[in-house]
């Protein structure tokens, strides 16, 4: 009755819907080694301050707080998207042109000398916004105004502004809806544009903001709950407006304590959101998010090195004349046993008989002995 | 392997060099049909024919294969747009078709570019390896000059190999070819930076800061021309651009005309013009389009905003500056835009010193902290590209030019926190000739002096030494100091110069020496009277009313002798509609011409133009009105209560017969601020509310008449008890559609 062609095709069909079973339970078990570990090769800040107008000053020094710490610990302009609604720096109510200061000590310029804005004034809208998040540009659109993540990249998105019960004010004049970030946040997450997401807000009302996110692996927090403000901290007299609030400025205490690689964790940050402190209730949701907050860095979100061991096979000797070993992200071993920490994308150097490891991956092992010292490099 | 690859073997193998395929340059050879997105394949090689030879066994895994999409992730991009530059030969393709690229020997450098050079091959090796892409050969390079000694070149010929004789005359032939490159290169790369200082009346100061790049574009090699600018230029088929940032007004009455007769300095806000080549006038906008896209990326600014309801093709008012040879000139395209409400800031400066050599960690442009900069009483940076007479030569200027308080600033410095405190009383000099002066009323005197200040003072820093790739300026010096009569400076500058009744101090900068320039206290005579401009123009707006609103423009000549010739560029927004029948002129008969370029609705905005001339010593009055179309709720912008911005009316003083050597004058009006008929923006929300709750009470009573009948309690009780009611429990509608049927039937 039924042709060859038939019984191929059953065949075919179900060994297709076995290998997928047996790959669903082998991808469990490196899912749940991967998690444990922080498995980001890259990191993206997205900080917004969505407050027109001078006497929002201290949105606008809440925003350049963040950009200034996530620039210290590493992450480098071109993958920090900073939008600014309005022009507080050189506006001319501003009695200390080209500087923006969130502290009445005014120890700190955060303007700086060379700063970046990427969206700016009337870019500042609810649509740019979602394009940015979901890469949807027009046609030009500069590298410099779009975010450029990947599957790897942990992203911070930083807001601040105005806000009520599940909205954040843009501009004055328009809004964002917490569906509307859970839908682009879900869209990032099917496009492959985060691997991890911090979401961190400072607004009245701001933990509704986060209530509808439906996508994983996103942490978010934000500086107060439903029917709550959110109060600034304190007040320059000489520039006569606030300078900045209180969640930002306790997050930002603690921050600045933070090296470059540090060890901190957000659990940490996180304790220190008291009422006695923030006058609201800071919330966290970890609903989604694989990894207990207890174990993520500071450094995970807020800075841009990426701790790499490079090791080097047992015995292996670099040779009269030195040479250059750098690791292909493919080929990284699941298993290390030492050695040298490096930054992103930097070569080792050996010296003439240097030995600098141990190694034992077959691959790596036979690479080496075949004379292969280039082992191509990690992102 | 088809078969041209099969005949680039065989010529390598040297089986049938009648097999060679053939350039025009040694080997090369392009492979499919031109057209259509195909594979590349470059492959370099050693030079010599052995080992050109040896790379046949492995010919099929080294020519590498890049997938034309990736072009640009690999950076072939510097490759494939190459010709001919700077001294160096590169072959030339573009990603439309398949080929091959061998190129023997082929980078002939001068010794200064070599560095550039490794880097570059270095850089293309590794992009490839990280494609997985491995060359299986080396990568040389021959250099020629000074360092290599005696210059050699060497072709290594296309089999077979000429007789010795033909040889000699090709190395003959080869070698001038070199020296002419090497010196042509010689003369078209070069950097100049050079500060001027010029004291101005009522005790401020004017520093210019100007940067001039010159290169070439057609090059992939940018050793001093700013690459993010170039490439930008390149691919947009700019020709020509005037990009400017200005914040500040410019006090003509006091300071005189602008600094270089107006031509760096834009209007309020950023303003962009430009010259672009395009076959079709379509394209041209598309270029113009992504020109703005890109601008925007690089400078900090909303550039991206600047759409065509925002463009105008100026007629009169600008024309092509730069040197155009063999270019048609109905393929080149003016355009004009301005932002005048955008700001200036420190993000706009970063980019702008990021395009220059030393960045602005050496020689002057080290002084450009945007905290001082920005804290001045007038800003302008510019950036002008125009082309050179040279091959793909462009020279590239970037000026800013500040107007710093003096006295403002020695105060702000003088307070502990940089807030400026009211001067105790006893420190005020007070006008003694006033009535009522006394002890405790004082009339407030300006300070007849000019303060003296140093570089320090008004920069914060003084000049760390001079910038290495800047040449030294034989005229001009590094810096320079400019008055009306000699003073004593600290140091003593090289020598004093007059140039048209003003003393030129010169300073040229040393290497590692830090410079610091101290300017004494001086009577104004030293600084003033300036140069006076040569036109004075105002424009304002008139009778408001919420729908209508006049522009009045005041021209006057200063000069008692000779007329004035002028075009004035208007560019307006689309919601404003002038009405021509109301244009008036206070002298009848100066219009010599008028372009008028009414707006179409969210398209494109009005583009005025007309040619004045204005007799001497007299004033111009022009009037129209216009009317303010409403605009629909999205398109006002987040803060519409504050007004819109008009940008700025660009005067050029047009050259007459007896001053055609002179540039130019240019100047631009302030912008202005159009208030428009602003709906409250929380009316539609309540309109909303309120229409929802007439029509809840509406529709409800009516339901409820509809389909509620009304009995008395009692009837209720009765029927609870038994009795019933008396008549039937039908609805009214059910009794209005009982009646009909009832009448149907």
């Amino acid at each position: 009755m039924y042709g060859l062609r038939y019984w191929i095709r059953c065949v075919w069909v179900s060994l297709c819907v076995l290998s997928v079973c047996l790959a669903d339970g082998q991808d469990e078990g490196r899912a749940e080694e991967f998690l444990s570990k922080g498995g980001h090769t890259n990191n993206w800040a997205v900080l917004v301050s969505t407050s027109r107008f001078w006497f929002n000053y201290r949105h606008m020094a809440n925003t350049l707080g963040m950009y200034r710490t996530v620039k210290r610990l590493g992450i480098p302009d071109s993958q920090i998207i900073l939008m600014l609604a309005d022009d507080i720096a050189c506006n001319p109510r501003n009695v200390l042109p080209a500087s923006i200061f969130n502290s009445a000590s005014r120890s700190l310029d955060l303007y700086g000398p060379s700063i970046e804005v990427d969206y700016r004034g009337y870019e500042v809208t609810v649509e740019n916004f979602i394009r940015l998040l979901t890469g949807r540009h027009e046609e030009g659109v500069p590298k410099s105004k779009r975010l450029g993540s990947d599957e790897r990249s942990n992203v911070l998105v930083y807001m601040t502004g105005h806000g009520g019960d599940e909205f954040l004010k843009f501009q004055d004049s328009e809004e964002i809806s917490a569906w509307d970030l859970a839908d682009a946040f879900a869209q990032m997450w099917e496009k492959k544009r985060y691997h991890e997401l911090l979401f961190m807000t400072d607004t009245c009302q701001a933990n509704t903001l986060y209530t509808h996110f439906y996508s994983p692996n996103i942490l978010a927090t934000g500086s107060s709950a439903i029917g709550e403000s959110s109060y600034s901290h304190h007040a320059d007299a000489d520039i006569g407006v606030a300078v900045i609030d209180r969640y930002t400025y306790y997050n930002l205490e603690f921050l600045e304590k933070v090296e470059r690689g540090g060890r901190e964790t957000l659990g940490e940050l996180f304790e220190g959101y008291t009422w006695e402190r923030i006058h609201s209730t800071a919330g966290v949701r970890t609903e989604g998010f694989a990894r207990n907050v207890d174990k993520v860095r500071i450094t995970d979100f807020f800075g841009g090195d990426v701790g790499v061991e490079v090791g080097v096979p047992e015995g292996f000797n670099a040779g009269e004349g030195g040479g250059e070993i750098r690791v292909n992200e493919s080929e990284v071993p699941s298993r290390w046993t030492s050695v040298t920490k490096l930054n992103v994308g930097k070569p080792v150097l050996f010296q003439p008989g240097d030995e600098q490891g141990v190694l034992d991956t077959p691959k790596w092992a036979a690479a080496m002995r075949r004379g292969r010292k280039s082992i191509a490099l990690l992102h | 392997m088809n078969a041209w690859w099969k005949k680039v073997a065989r010529c390598l193998k040297r089986k049938k060099s009648s097999d060679c395929p053939r350039g025009r340059r040694g080997i090369i050879q392009r492979k499919g049909k031109g057209k259509g997105r195909g594979r590349w394949a470059v492959l370099v090689t050693r030079g010599t024919r052995r080992e050109v030879k040896n790379y046949d066994d492995r010919s099929a895994s080294c020519h590498l294969a890049v997938d034309c999409r990736t072009k640009e992730a690999i950076n072939l991009k510097d490759i494939s747009s190459t010709s001919q530059c700077s001294g160096m030969r590169a072959y030339k393709g573009a990603c439309g078709y398949k080929g091959i690229i061998i190129a023997h020997h082929e980078y002939m450098v001068s010794d200064r570019l070599v560095p550039a050079l490794v880097h570059h091959l270095e850089e293309m090796r590794r992009i490839l390896r990280f494609h997985g892409v491995l060359l299986p050969f080396q990568l040389s390079l021959w250099c020629v000059g000074q360092r290599a000694g005696t210059p050699q070149v060497r072709t290594t010929p296309p089999t077979p190999h000429p007789p010795r004789r033909l040889r000699w005359i090709a190395m003959a032939l080869a070698l001038v070819l070199l020296l002419g490159l090497l010196l042509a290169h010689g003369a078209t790369a070069f950097y100049a930076e050079h500060l001027q200082l010029s004291p101005l009346p009522a005790n401020s100061v004017l520093a210019s800061f100007s940067f001039q790049t010159n290169g070439s574009i057609s090059c992939s090699h940018y050793d001093l021309l700013p690459r993010p600018l170039a490439q930008v230029l390149q691919h947009t088929q700019t020709k020509e651009l005037h990009l400017s940032f200005l914040a500040g007004r410019w006090d003509d009455q006091k300071w005189g005309a602008l600094p270089d007769s107006g031509h760096r300095t834009g209007g309020n806000g950023v303003e962009l013009w430009a010259v672009l080549e395009a076959p079709a006038e379509r394209l041209s906008e598309k270029r113009w389009l992504e020109l703005n896209q890109a601008l925007s990326g690089l400078f900090c600014a909303s550039l991206n905003t600047l759409d065509m309801k925002r463009t105008i093709r100026p007629i009169f008012s600008f024309q092509p500056e730069g040197a155009y040879r063999g270019v048609n000139e109905s393929s080149l395209h003016v355009f004009h835009g301005a932002l005048p409400r955008e700001t200036v800031c420190t993000e706009n400066l970063t980019p702008f010193l990021k395009l220059l050599p030393c960045k602005g960690r050496a020689g002057i442009s080290a002084l450009l902290d945007g905290r001082r900069i920005f804290d001045a009483q007038f800003q302008s940076m510019s950036i002008t590209v125009l082309p050179t007479t040279e091959a793909g030569g462009v020279s590239v200027t970037q000026q800013i030019d500040v107007v710093i308080d003096v006295s403002r600033t020695l105060r702000k410095r003088a307070s502990d926190n940089g807030i400026i405190k009211p001067r105790p009383g006893e420190e005020m000099a007070c006008d003694e000739a006033k009535g009522y002066h006394n002890g405790d009323t004082c009339f407030p005197v300006e300070n007849r002096e000019n303060l003296g200040w140093s570089l320090e003072e008004i920069f914060g820093k003084s000049v760390p030494g001079r910038c290495p790739f800047a040449r030294e300026h034989a005229g001009r010096g590094d810096v320079s100091y400019v008055v009306n009569k000699k003073v004593d400076l600290e140091p003593q500058p090289l020598d004093w110069k007059e140039s048209s009744g003003r003393q030129i101090a010169r300073y040229s900068l040393e290497d590692t020496t830090p410079f610091t320039l101290l300017s004494p206290q001086h009577p104004p005579s030293v600084a003033g009277p300036p140069t006076p401009p040569p036109i004075l123009a105002s424009r304002s707006l008139t009778h408001h009313t919420p729908s209508r609103a006049g522009m009045h423009l005041t021209l006057h000549n200063p000069s008692p002798s000779s007329p004035l010739r002028i075009s004035y560029l208007e560019s307006l927004p689309w919601f404003l509609k002038p009405y021509m029948h109301t244009f008036h002129t206070s002298i009848p008969g100066v219009i010599e011409e008028m372009y008028f370029l009414p707006a179409k609705n969210r398209e494109r905005g009005t583009h005025l133009e007309i040619l004045v001339t204005i007799p001497a010593g007299s004033t111009v009055e022009v009037d129209w009105e216009f009317e303010k179309y409403i605009l629909r709720y999205i398109e006002y912008p987040s803060d519409a209560n504050r007004g819109f911005d008009i940008a700025p009316a660009v005067i050029t003083v047009l050259p007459t017969d007896t001053m055609t050597n002179d540039t130019p004058y240019q100047m631009r009006t302030t912008s202005l601020l159009l208030t428009m008929p602003t709906p409250d923006f929380s009316m539609p929300y309540n309109v909303i509310i309120l229409t929802s709750t007439v029509l809840a009470l509406a529709f409800g009573s009516i339901f409820n008449l509809l389909v509620r009948r009304f009995v008395l309690v009692k009837d209720i009780k009765a029927a609870a008890a038994g009795a019933g009611v008396k008549k039937p429990r039908v609805s009214v509608l059910k009794r209005i559609f009982g009646k009909l049927k009832r009448k149907k039937e």
